[in-house]
């Protein structure tokens, strides 16, 4: 079967550091050239469980979003959504968990999701209302997107 | 059996808001009983003071994940009516397919995803997996589906829309695309009424609650109203004069809430699709009255947890008359329309639309530059927050003769029956019992 990659962005940009998945989605889909035809960008939003349909489209998605995984404000990482469950006493949640997390589970039992799912975090530090990042996820926005790329071309290899 | 009871259901939710449920009971008597939303100021109408016109829309569509299209339509509408900008037919039909995308995606997973598990008797929608209401739920995920394509179509995203815009579309749905949608709409129909009779055989599990309340929509003479209409109610009939609508929602403070909680003509009152199908039932499509047929549902009905079931006929209508709208844009021909030209003017606009939970208002002041000077954005979920106070206060005394659990999961029931805005409304379930 062909591999589809969905790279989603979740978190709403009018809730600070939540906004950064999307954010980021903004800047792949800007370089998009750079990726091959298999990928797919996705904004996501807080749709939660309104994007259930959505994930069986894919055979791998890539999920960006604020990720509270207890790091220093703006460190990222790439993680697997099976290590994510069994870290679930280290990750006290990404901002969506109660949607993303449970929306997963759920097209996982109905047959109706990719075979791989990743989670880029990067560990938020206000998610309170406004339409700025904090200034430490600013900072490191450039760096985070490169590192994302990375690992999305990683992904892509497999 | 007197008795103490107290339950304490806490919400925390991440987007929409925090509610809780308390009740306490002491010696048979009800001490207290609270819908107490605790939900964090956003601040949306500052975040739009200073915007230029034509980013108000794409901001607001962040509001709410679910009520991305019907946010977008509110404000496109007030931002329009400001500046005097005038639409197209085929921008009011392409808009019209849009909300009926936005609400049949919204009710089919609240109705399918929520409610179907408490009619069921299960604990949330992941217990229907591999049970004897499996092939039901794949006919839910298939409508759902049906709903987010055709918002993907239409709207250009499955939520939070890009290809809507002051004055018409960036982007419009090809012929072929309009053709397969419609195809796909005739055989979402024949699954939407399979799914109706699945309910209809549950239905007894629908609490037998009613209290008399006022119920306010939109209204228009020849169709079901969601897009545009004058506002309406079930107690003092249509009030054309859309600028006045504060003296209609009457929004108020209450100490248990950090919403705002409105009334109008009695100390609260419901929007949503059982107001919209008590004040325009006669609307519906053959489709939608039929589902209402099966369900005996008839205007005037006041019990609340009937709105499930007009979630069920307006997902039937919403398809009925999509294809109407389908048919009508392929006969007169698509055309790939220039954005009008806007001049800049100071101005006032309203933008009212029908969302899935029912009147959502947008109000703008734009100065001479274009900006944004000031903005109110009236949520129906808090026009409904009293409305749930006063239904809980009649619902309980009905209720305690039941186990803490049973008491529980009707109170639950009750404020899932209103489809609240908090997105997900089976992580209701975080439960504390004090025991005196």
């Amino acid at each position: 079967m062909m591999r589809k990659i969905g790279i989603i962005g979740i978190g709403n940009p009018l809730r600070s550091d939540d906004g950064i998945g999307v954010l980021l989605l903004d800047k792949l889909i800007e370089r998009k050239k750079e990726f091959s035809q298999y990928i797919t960008f996705i904004d996501g939003g807080t749709g939660g469980l309104g994007l259930l349909p959505l994930l069986s489209r894919f055979t791998t998605l890539v999920f960006v979003d604020a990720v509270d995984f207890g790091g220093k404000v703006a460190e990222s990482k790439l993680l697997r959504f099976e290590d994510m469950k069994s870290m679930k006493t280290c990750i006290t949640s990404t901002t969506h968990e109660s949607d993303m997390l449970h929306v997963l589970l759920f097209s996982k039992q109905l047959n109706m999701s990719a075979d791989e799912i990743f989670f880029y975090g990067i560990q938020p530090k206000d998610t309170s209302s406004g339409t700025t990042l904090s200034y430490e996820l600013q900072k490191k926005f450039d760096f985070i997107l490169h590192d994302l790329i990375r690992c999305i071309k990683n992904v892509e290899r497999g | 059996m007197k008795r103490d009871i107290s339950i304490n259901v806490e919400h925390v939710t991440r987007v929409e808001g925090h509610g809780n449920i308390v009740l306490d009971v002491k010696n048979g008597k009800i001490e207290k009983v609270q819908w107490q939303i605790s939900e964090a100021p956003r601040f949306f109408e500052a975040m739009l003071r200073g915007r230029r016109y034509d980013e108000l829309r794409s901001i607001t569509s962040r509001i709410c994940g679910i009520c991305s299209i019907g946010h977008s339509l509110a404000s496109l509408k007030a931002t329009e009516n400001a500046l005097d900008v005038s639409i197209s037919e085929q921008t009011g039909m392409l808009r019209r397919l849009a909300i009926n995308g936005e609400n049949m995606q919204s009710h089919i997973l609240h109705v399918g995803y929520l409610v179907l598990p408490d009619l069921l008797g299960v604990g949330g929608a992941l217990s229907l997996v591999g049970s004897t209401h499996h092939d039901a739920l794949l006919k839910v995920v298939k409508l759902h589906r049906l709903s987010n394509e055709m918002s993907d179509l239409i709207c250009g995203r499955t939520t939070h829309p890009i290809t809507l815009q002051v004055g018409g579309f960036s982007k419009i749905p090809s012929k072929t695309h309009l053709e397969d949608l419609k195809r796909r709409l005739e055989g979402g129909l024949k699954t939407t009424l399979g799914v109706a009779e699945l309910i209809h055989n549950v239905a007894d599990n629908i609490p037998d609650f009613s209290r008399e309340t006022e119920y306010i929509a939109l209204t228009a003479k020849e169709e079901y109203a969601l897009y545009e209409g004058n506002l309406a109610s079930t107690d003092t009939g249509i009030h054309a004069d859309e600028k006045n609508y504060k003296s209609y929602v009457n929004e108020y403070f209450v100490p248990q809430s950090t919403a705002l909680y409105c009334k109008h003509n009695r100390e609260s009152y419901m929007v949503g699709a059982l107001a919209r199908f008590n004040i325009n039932s006669d609307y519906l499509s053959p489709a939608g009255k039929q589902v209402a047929e099966l369900f005996s549902l008839k205007s005037i009905n006041y019990n609340p947890f009937m709105n499930n079931i007009a979630q069920l006929v307006e997902f039937a209508h919403n398809i009925e008359d999509s294809l109407q709208l389908i048919e009508n844009l392929l006969e007169k021909g698509l055309k790939d329309e220039k954005p009008p030209e806007i001049a800049m003017k100071e101005g006032r606009g309203i933008g009212l639309v029908e969302v899935p939970r029912g009147l959502l208002i947008h109000d703008y002041s734009i100065n001479d530059k274009g900006r944004c000077v000031k903005a109110n954005c009236v949520i129906p979920t808090n026009q409904n927050h009293a409305n749930i106070q006063k239904d809980m206060e009649a619902f309980v005394p009905t209720l305690l003769d039941k186990s803490e659990k049973e008491i529980e999961l009707n109170l639950e029931m009750l404020v899932r029956a209103y489809d609240p805005c908090i997105s997900c409304s089976t992580h209701y379930l975080n439960v504390e019992f004090v025991h005196e």
